[in-house]
């Protein structure tokens, strides 16, 4: 979910007071509502399903335990959003050394005509080739592409340099566009 | 054109990503519900640790604390003595801002830096008339030095009855302990309470029972190393079960005792304990025991005619053509008890100390109208482990919990002799 659209799903306020009160029945209507949205994050960013249900658990523990003290309601799925990514840090704090991976030299005059390409695949297929990503681009790749946050904050939240978050990026982009095209089997070239 | 196709190609997976079917895990909900509750057992754990650990620290800063007032006290006893002991009388005295001095090594003493005139009467001479107030710290300071020779064969004597952890004593006579003079003499006039706080038998008594698991060749506290007798309060609440319920019948009665439970024991307790060695002490104890029972006899006497069971009751089918009559022997039965025991202390520290207790005592039931079901006379055998705290100045308060088998000795009615088992967490203070 891009950055602008974190603040405007729709929230109910009696929810999170009587999660903020620590009643089961609240917790239970919080889970219902924003479990799937955690869900497809976890997802998104771990290798696997067992990692993001891992994620997902540890992720709603903190949110259960720390929602008492969220003040400003409409921020709260921005608040989930940083929840959740601190723990996918934390799962993987010790797989984010930086990965060189040197099998995406692309031949001369290889075009990637992505749109179709994408469009061809199915969700849960780009799904499975963003999880097999390795971690450290994987993480670059989903905080800037889909959350939107600059270099800078990514720098920040995972502890490595500015450039080294846009070389993975750029990594992570060249990576995934190879593994796209290999799994549709379309190689293309510049005409 | 590349980034416009960068571009594309980012949105187009955002957009794709955007649309994740993410199925929520089975029983999830159930799972992070179980977590939470076990974080919030295990914080709670963790608190009442904290606020144990906070209650031991507390006791020891009180403890401290005491101490500190002790050493106050004792300062200010010693205060008042300089002022009134005539044997203190210093070889000084102060005439028109002078100061004069028999023995002029004192003044050099309390501080060499000061270059003294000696007069032909054999006084010192201050410079001028604004050291009246050194004058002053000058008497004071010759008078401590004057307690603190006064205070040696006191702190000597304290010391000669304390032993060290390996059983050898320790030497504090005066003649060896230069150290504190040398300190005295360095001191600077001014810090007149660091003075007096260090020449204080106190503040040695603080250092020894505070650091003596660090130092382990020091003394220990005067309260664990008293190897004379030492006498215990202590309460004993506990719960009481039947062991052995047992249902007898003849050729005319049936009888059967049931407990519908709640019982409860109650035991005042004095002994008396001997250090027979290190680790090992023998007790005699003295124990006024009240117990609770709700204890209900069923006797079921054949034709009697009084109450025929139901024939039709499948439950009571065992008692057809019998008649059944109930008596609640619920109440409460005194017992007076003496016993023995023998303690051995297997781990130990400055403070505290952790021992197992094996214990027998005899008792005799004081109300023997209840004698039916109740024992007239009971051995009990016993097993606890116990914990003792010193908390200063010879008290000592304990925590122990224990278990005791009650074994029948002598019952008017042989038929129903109940064994019973005592489950109890005893609450003492004692002192050496």
């Amino acid at each position: 979910m891009p950055k602008e659209k974190r603040n405007n799903t729709s929230i109910d306020l009696n929810i999170i007071q009587s999660c903020q009160k620590g009643e089961v029945k609240g917790q239970e209507n919080f889970y219902k509502q924003y479990g799937p949205l955690v869900m497809s994050i976890c997802l998104r960013y771990a290798a696997n399903r067992t990692d993001a249900e891992d994620i997902f658990q540890e992720a709603f523990i903190t949110i259960f335990e720390k929602i008492k003290h969220l003040k400003q309601a409409d921020r709260l799925v921005s608040w989930i959003y940083k929840i959740i990514i601190s723990k996918v840090v934390r799962f993987y704090r010790k797989k984010i050394q930086i990965e060189e991976v040197s099998d995406f030299n692309m031949p001369p005059g290889y075009i990637v005509q992505e749109n179709e390409i994408i469009q061809a695949l199915s969700t849960s297929e780009l799904l499975a080739l963003v999880q097999q990503l390795p971690t450290g681009y994987r993480l670059v790749f989903n905080l800037h592409i889909i959350e939107g946050f600059s270099h800078k904050e990514i720098a920040q939240m995972i502890g490595v340099t500015e450039a080294t978050s846009r070389s993975q990026l750029f990594k992570a982009k060249q990576w995934l566009k190879k593994r796209i095209h290999k799994a549709c089997s379309i190689p293309t070239y510049e005409k | 054109m590349k980034n416009e196709k960068n571009s594309n190609f980012e949105d187009q997976v955002r957009l794709k990503l955007s649309n994740i079917d993410a199925s929520l895990p089975k029983d999830g909900f159930k799972a992070i519900q179980n977590r939470l509750a076990i974080r919030r057992r295990k914080r709670g754990i963790l608190l009442l640790l904290m606020i144990l650990l906070l209650v031991g620290s507390m006791g020891t800063f009180v403890v401290f604390n005491g101490k500190m007032l002790d050493s106050k006290h004792n300062s200010e006893e010693l205060q008042q003595a300089t002022e009134r002991a005539p044997g203190m009388d210093l070889p000084i005295s102060v005439e028109n801002d002078v100061v004069n001095l028999e023995n002029q090594s004192i003044v050099q003493e309390i501080n060499p830096d000061i270059k003294s005139k000696k007069s032909s009467s054999n006084s010192v001479k201050l410079s001028n008339n604004s050291n009246v107030e050194f004058q002053n710290q000058v008497v004071k300071k010759l008078n401590s030095i004057a307690n603190v020779q006064e205070i040696r064969p006191k702190a000597s004597e304290n010391s000669q009855t304390t032993a060290s952890t390996d059983g050898s004593s320790i030497d504090e006579s005066p003649n060896k302990n230069s150290f504190s003079k040398e300190v005295m003499a360095n001191l600077d006039p001014s810090n007149l309470e660091i003075t007096q706080f260090l020449t204080n038998r106190s503040f040695k008594s603080i250092f020894h029972e505070h650091y003596s698991p660090v130092f382990s060749n020091l003394p220990l506290p005067a309260n664990k190393v008293s190897n004379g007798l030492s006498w215990k309060w202590s309460i004993i609440p506990g719960l009481h079960f039947y062991h052995v319920k047992p249902n007898k019948s003849d050729d005319i009665h049936f009888f059967k005792i049931e407990n519908p439970g709640n019982d409860w024991n109650i035991s005042a307790e004095f002994s008396v304990h001997q250090n027979l060695t290190k680790r090992i002490a023998f007790g005699i104890h003295g124990q006024y025991s009240v117990t609770h029972s709700n204890l209900m006899l069923q006797s079921i006497e054949k034709n009697a005619g009084k109450a025929v069971v139901l024939d039709e009751d499948p439950v009571r089918g065992l008692y057809r053509n019998y008649s059944l009559r109930s008596d609640k022997i619920a109440g409460q039965f005194y017992q007076i008890g003496l016993g023995g025991s023998i303690q051995y202390q297997f781990l130990e520290n400055n403070r505290n100390t952790i021992y197992s207790q094996l214990n027998s005592f005899y008792f005799q039931t004081l109300n023997s109208d209840k004698e039916l079901l109740f024992p007239n006379q009971e051995l009990r055998l016993g097993m606890s482990l116990g914990w003792n705290r010193a908390i200063g100045a010879g008290w000592v308060i304990g925590m122990q919990p224990g278990f005791s088998y009650g074994l029948p000795v002598s019952s008017s009615s042989e038929m129903l002799r109940i064994n019973r088992m005592i489950f109890s967490v005893g609450i003492s203070v004692s002192r050496n």
